[in-house]
C-alpha cells in the first residue's frame, strides 16, 4: 500500500517542481551594450548618478568657458591698444567671466544656505515619498 | 515490475527548435530565454541609436561649420546636436528609467525588468 502512494505521489511531486518552481530567477532584461558599471546600476542608482554627473560635468564645462573668456578677454585687453571702447569691452568681459565663475561655485553655499533658511535640505530630496506602496 | 504511475510516456521525439533558443528543456529555461531575446533587442537598438548618433553629430557640426556665421543656420545645427544628445542619454537611460518607474509603483528590485518571470507567475 505504501508503495502504491509513494508511486503515485511522487510523479506527482515532481509535476509540481517542475511547473511551480519554488525559487526561480530568471535574469531579467538589462541593455547587453552597457558596461558592466552601468549594468550593475539599477533605476533609481542611475537617476542618482546621473544628476551627480550633470552637476559636475556643468561645473567642468563652466570652468572650461571661464577659462576660455579670459584668454579671450585678455587678447583683448592687450590688443585694444588704449582704444577706449576695446578696452571696455575686454574689462566688461574679464569681469563677467570672474563674477560668473564666483556664482557657479557658489552654488552649493547658495543652495544649503536657502534649504537652511527654509529648514530643509535640498540636497537631499526624499524620493521615496513618490512610491507608490 | 512496473505500476501504472511508473510508466514513462515516450512521445517518440525530443521537440526543440533551431539553434540556442531553440534548446529549452524547462519553462525556467523559457522565461530566460525570453528576457535574453528582449535584452538583445534593447541592445540592438541602442547600437542602431549609438551610430544614427554619431551622423547626427557629424552632419550637425559640419552645418556649422558651413554656417558661415548665418544666425539661423547655426542655431539649426545647435538644435540638432542638442536634440541628438538628449536622444541618446534617453536611450542609454531607458532600461533604467523602466526600472525607476516600477520601484515608484512598487515593484520588488528588478521585477518590472523580468517579464518571463510574470508569465511564470500567472500560471495556475
Amino acid at each position: 500500500m505504501n508503495t502504491i502512494t509513494n508511486s503515485l505521489v511522487q510523479p506527482l511531486i515532481k509535476l509540481h517542481d517542475i511547473l511551480v518552481p519554488e525559487v526561480y530567477a530568471a535574469a531579467p532584461v538589462n541593455n547587453p551594450i552597457l558596461g558592466p558599471n552601468l549594468q550593475a546600476l539599477n533605476g533609481v542608482s542611475f537617476i542618482q548618478g546621473l544628476v551627480k554627473v550633470s552637476v559636475t560635468g556643468g561645473l567642468i564645462v563652466g570652468v572650461l568657458v571661464f577659462f576660455f573668456n579670459l584668454l579671450v578677454g585678455g587678447i583683448t585687453y592687450i590688443s585694444s591698444g588704449g582704444d577706449k571702447g576695446k578696452t571696455e569691452m575686454a574689462r566688461g568681459k574679464l569681469t563677467n567671466a570672474v563674477i560668473g565663475i564666483v556664482v557657479m561655485f557658489l552654488i552649493f553655499a547658495v543652495v544649503i544656505l536657502t534649504g537652511d533658511i527654509l529648514g530643509t535640505d535640498l540636497l537631499l530630496i526624499d524620493i521615496t515619498v513618490l512610491q507608490v506602496k | 515490475m512496473n505500476y501504472l504511475a511508473q510508466r514513462s510516456i515516450n512521445s517518440g521525439v525530443n521537440m526543440s527548435g533551431i539553434g540556442n533558443i531553440g534548446n529549452i528543456t524547462s519553462p525556467a529555461d523559457a522565461a530566460s530565454t525570453f528576457n535574453q531575446i528582449i535584452s538583445t533587442s534593447i541592445g540592438l537598438m541602442t547600437v542602431i541609436a549609438i551610430i544614427w548618433f554619431t551622423f547626427v553629430f557629424l552632419t550637425g557640426a559640419y552645418s556649422i561649420m558651413s554656417s558661415g556665421g548665418e544666425k539661423g543656420a547655426y542655431e539649426t545645427a545647435q538644435k540638432k546636436i542638442r536634440t541628438g544628445l538628449i536622444g541618446l542619454v534617453a536611450v542609454i537611460a531607458g532600461v533604467f528609467l523602466l526600472d525607476f518607474a516600477g520601484w515608484i509603483f512598487g515593484f520588488g528590485a528588478g521585477d518590472i525588468l523580468n517579464p518571463g518571470n510574470w508569465i511564470i507567475n500567472i500560471g495556475i
